[in-house]
C-alpha cells in the first residue's frame, strides 16, 4: 500500500512540475518556442506538487514521505532535463511505434486466425486496419502541408516591401536625394 | 537567490570551484559506491546466482548451534553472531573481545561456515575480526563495493576521516552552490540549452545541483556524520565529557550492563526464540546474537527487517534461559529518546533501505544524481580551462575516472565470478578492480584526444556490462529457467539490466561513432 501512495504520489507531483516546465517562459524562450496563451497556474501547479508530502505528513505516513522527498526532485529533474525538441522526437517515435505495432498485430492476426479462413474475409480484415495507418499518414501530411502553407505565408510577407512604393513624382528633392 | 557582495561572490565561488576540483574525483567514487551499495544485498545475490533459501535463519538454526558449540573452546561463547551469506550458507562467529596487533579492542574467536540444509562444515577459522572478514567468502564483491564507498580501502580510521571530510566538502559544495545561484526558481525548468558547449554544461550542473540540492545535504551531513561519528565523534566526545573513559561513556550511551550470573544453565530452544520473534516482527530474520551462552545471564537478541510502512528494523530481546520476551531496546540509549528517533531517521535517509525495491531504487538514483553533479561540476571547471594544456591533462584523467570507475567495479566482478571457482574472491576482486583501475588510466595517458578516449571508454564500458551476465552464467550455470524455478528474479533483473545497459552504450557509441565523420563533411560542406 505504501509503495503504490508512493508512486501515485510522485507521479502527481511530477506531472505538476511538467506542467509549470511546459508553462515556463524562461525555458520557452531558450528553445525558441512560442508563449502559450492563458493561465499559467502556477500558485495550482506549486500547490499539487507539494500537496502530497503535506497529505503524508497530515496522515503520519513517514515512510512514503521519504521516498516521495527522494523520488518528486528526481523524476521532476528527469523530466525537466529533456528539452522540447526531445519530447516531440520522442512523440514521433511512439507514434512511429504504435504504427508499427498496428502493423505488427495485423499480420499476426492475419496468419494466425484469418488464414485458414475466407479469403474475402481476410480482404475486408486486410484493408479494416489499414485505414488507421493510412489515417495516421495522411494526418502527417497534413500536418507537413499546413507547415508548408505557413512557411510560404512567412516568406511572401518577408519577401514583400512593408510599405508601398511611392511614385517617383510625390516625392520630395530631400527624399530623391536620400535615395540616391 | 541571495545577495551577496562582488567579493563575497568571488570567494564563495573560490571555494566551490577548488573544493570541487581538487576533491571532485573521490567526491565522484564516493557517490558512485554509495549507489551501489544501495543494492548491496542484490549485487551480493546476483554474484552467487540466488540463493535457494529466502530465510536461512528459520532453518533448524538452533540445531546448528548446538552441534558447532560443541566444539568451540569456552573463552569463545562470550558472544555469538549468527548471519548468513549471499549464497544463503549460516555464518557463526564465536567470540571474545581482545586487544589486537595494533592495540585496539577487537572482536576475536572462531568463524565457522555451514550449509544450511545438511549443516555440514564448509569453513572454520580462527582469529581477529579484521583478518577473517577479509577471507575468501561469497561476500566478497559486495564488501569491497561498500568498503570502497565507506572508506575508499584507506587503513583505519584514515579512511573515514577521508570520507567525512568529503562529506563536508559536499556540503560545503551544495550550501556555496545555493548561495551563488541567483536565479534558483527561475532556471529550475530550464533545460540544457544547445546554443555552447560552456553554456550546456553549466545548465547541466545548475539544473541537476537545484534538483538534487536538499539530498545533497541530506546525505553529505548524514555521510560526515556516520563517518566521524565513531572515528573521531565519540573519542573526542569521551575525552570531553568523561574523561578520556571510553567505557563510561559508552556505559551512558548504550545503558550499563546487567549484572553477571555465571551459573551454568543451558539454552532455551533457540528455534522457538526465532519462531516467536518472527511471529512478533512479520518480516524476515536478518541477524542473531546470543550472550553468555551456557549461562544463567544467556540474552538472545534477534533483528528483523523493517516492517511494511516503517524505516527501522525490529529488535527484540529474550531472556537466553526462559525464552521470555524482555523487550525492544532502542538503538541508543537504554530508553526511547529523541536522539535515538534522530539517529534512525538519520540511518534510513542515508541507507535508503528501509521500505524494499522502491526505497532502494530511489535512493540509488539520488546517488547516481550525486555523481552527475560531481562530474558536470567538473566538466564546467574543465570547459573554463579548455585553453589550458595542463588543464587538458586533468580533462583526461577526469574522463579516465569518470568512466574508469565502473569498468573497474565490472573489472572486479569479473575478476570476482572468474575466482569464484577457485576460492580466491578475497584477494581478485581488489586486484580485479586494481588491474581495471590501472588500464583505464594508462590509456588516458597514452591517447591524447579526448573524443577518442571517451568513444573507447564507452566502448569498453559497453562491452563488460553486457559480458558480465554471460560470465556469470558460464561460471555457475544457473540459466534464467533455473533461477525462476528458485526464486531468484532478482538475478535475472540485474543480468536484464546489464544486457540492456551493456548493448544500449554500444549501439549509442557506434551510431555516434558513424554519424561523426557524416557530420564533420557536412560542416565542412556549409562552410
Amino acid at each position: 500500500m505504501t509503495v503504490i501512495l508512493t508512486l501515485a504520489a510522485i507521479a502527481i507531483s511530477a506531472l505538476a512540475v511538467a506542467h509549470l516546465a511546459f508553462h515556463d517562459p524562461k525555458r520557452r524562450r531558450a528553445f525558441s518556442e512560442p508563449p502559450r496563451e492563458g493561465r499559467p497556474r502556477r500558485a495550482e501547479a506549486w500547490t499539487l506538487t507539494c500537496l502530497p508530502g503535506v497529505v503524508f505528513l497530515i496522515f503520519d505516513q513517514w515512510t512514503a514521505f521519504m521516498m516521495w522527498i527522494g523520488g518528486a526532485p528526481l523524476v521532476s529533474w528527469l523530466l525537466v532535463a529533456q528539452s522540447p525538441q526531445f519530447y516531440r522526437w520522442a512523440g514521433m517515435k511512439w507514434r512511429s511505434i504504435v504504427d508499427r505495432t498496428n502493423k505488427l498485430q495485423l499480420r499476426a492476426w492475419l496468419a494466425g486466425v484469418t488464414w485458414p479462413r475466407l479469403l474475402p474475409e481476410n480482404r475486408r480484415w486486410r484493408t479494416g486496419p489499414q485505414v488507421t495507418t493510412d489515417a495516421g499518414a495522411t494526418q502527417r501530411v497534413a500536418d507537413l502541408e499546413l507547415r508548408v502553407a505557413e512557411l510560404e505565408r512567412k516568406l511572401s510577407e518577408s519577401s514583400s516591401p512593408e510599405k508601398p512604393p511611392v511614385p517617383l513624382n510625390s516625392m520630395t528633392r530631400t527624399d530623391r536625394g536620400g535615395a540616391r | 537567490m541571495a545577495i551577496l557582495s562582488t567579493e563575497q561572490t568571488k570567494r564563495l565561488f573560490a571555494i566551490h570551484g577548488w573544493s570541487g576540483a581538487i576533491l571532485g574525483l573521490l567526491l565522484y567514487v564516493v557517490a558512485l559506491t554509495g549507489a551501489l551499495a544501495v543494492f548491496a544485498a542484490e549485487i551480493g545475490n546476483w554474484a552467487n546466482s540466488g540463493s535457494d533459501h529466502h530465510d536461512p535463519l528459520a532453518r533448524w538454526v538452533g540445531v546448528a548451534t548446538t552441534k558447532v558449540a560443541a566444539d568451540i573452546p569456552d573463552e569463545y561463547k562470550e558472544e555469538i553472531s549468527i548471519s548468513y551469506d549471499h549464497s544463503g550458507d549460516l555464518w557463526f562467529f564465536f567470540h571474545t573481545h581482545a586487544k589486537n596487533a595494533a592495540g585496539r579492542l577487537e572482536e576475536k574467536g572462531v568463524m565457522v561456515s555451514l550449509d544450511t540444509d545438511t549443516h555440514e562444515v564448509l569453513s572454520w577459522q580462527e582469529g581477529f575480526r579484521s583478518e577473517l572478514f577479509s577471507v575468501d567468502a561469497a561476500d566478497a564483491l559486495t564488501r569491497f563495493f561498500v568498503d570502497l564507498h565507506i572508506n575508499l580501502h584507506v587503513p583505519h580510521p584514515w579512511g573515514l576521516y577521508l570520507t567525512g571530510l568529503l562529506g563536508f566538502v559536499m556540503l560545503a559544495a551544495a550550501i556555496s552552490g545555493f548561495l551563488l545561484h541567483r536565479h534558483f526558481i527561475r532556471d529550475l525548468f530550464l533545460a540544457p540549452r544547445l546554443s555552447s558547449g560552456l553554456l550546456r554544461a553549466r545548465d547541466r550542473h545548475i539544473l541537476a545541483g537545484s534538483w538534487g540540492l536538499l539530498f545533497a545535504i541530506i546525505l553529505a551531513f548524514t555521510g560526515a556524520f556516520f563517518s566521524f561519528a565513531t572515528s573521531l565523534g565519540l573519542p573526542v566526545v569521551a575525552t570531553v565529557a568523561f574523561g578520556g573513559d571510553q567505557a563510561a561513556m559508552v556505559e551512558a550511551v548504550i545503558g550499563a550492563p546487567e549484572a553477571e550470573d555465571s551459573r551454568p544453565k543451558l539454552l532455551v530452544s533457540l528455534d522457538g526464540v526465532l519462531r516467536q520473534s518472527s511471529a512478533m516482527a512479520g518480516t524476515r530474520t536478518t541477524f542473531v546474537s546470543i550472550e553468555h551462552l551456557g549461562r544463567a545471564d544467556a540474552r538472545i537478541s534477534v533483528f528483523h527487517e523493517p516492517v511494511e510502512g516503517g524505516f527501522r528494523r525490529s529488535h527484540h530481546v529474550f531472556d537466553g534461559t526462559t525464552g521470555i520476551f524482555l523487550g525492544s531496546p532502542p538503538t541508543l540509549g537504554a530508553v526511547p529518546s529523541a536522539g535515538d528517533t534522530v539517529f534512525g531517521v538519520m540511518s534510513a535517509l542515508h541507507f535508503g533501505t528501509f521500505a524494499g525495491f522502491l526505497s532502494r531504487m530511489i535512493w540509488f538514483g539520488l546517488g547516481l544524481a550525486m555523481a552527475y553533479v560531481t562530474v558536470t561540476g567538473l566538466q564546467l571547471w574543465l570547459k573554463r580551462r579548455a585553453d589550458d594544456p595542463a588543464w587538458q591533462r586533468v580533462g583526461r584523467l577526469v574522463l579516465a575516472t569518470v568512466y574508469g570507475l565502473p569498468i573497474a567495479t565490472c573489472g572486479a566482478a569479473l575478476a570476482f565470478f572468474v575466482s569464484l571457482p577457485l576460492q580466491g574472491t578475497g584477494f581478485w576482486t581488489p586486484t580485479g578492480f586494481l588491474i581495471s583501475s590501472a588500464a583505464c588510466l594508462a590509456i588516458a595517458w597514452w591517447i591524447d584526444d579526448a573524443h577518442r578516449l571517451r568513444r573507447l571508454c564507452r566502448m569498453v564500458l559497453g562491452g563488460v556490462l553486457f559480458a558480465l551476465p554471460m560470465v556469470r552464467f558460464l561460471i555457475s550455470g544457473d540459466g534464467w529457467i533455473r533461477l525462476l524455478t528458485t526464486q531468484n528474479s532478482a538475478v535475472i533483473v540485474l543480468d536484464f539490466t546489464l544486457l540492456l545497459a551493456g548493448a544500449g552504450l554500444l549501439y549509442v557509441t557506434c551510431r555516434a561513432a558513424s554519424e561523426a565523420p557524416s557530420t564533420s563533411r557536412a560542416s565542412e560542406a556549409a562552410e
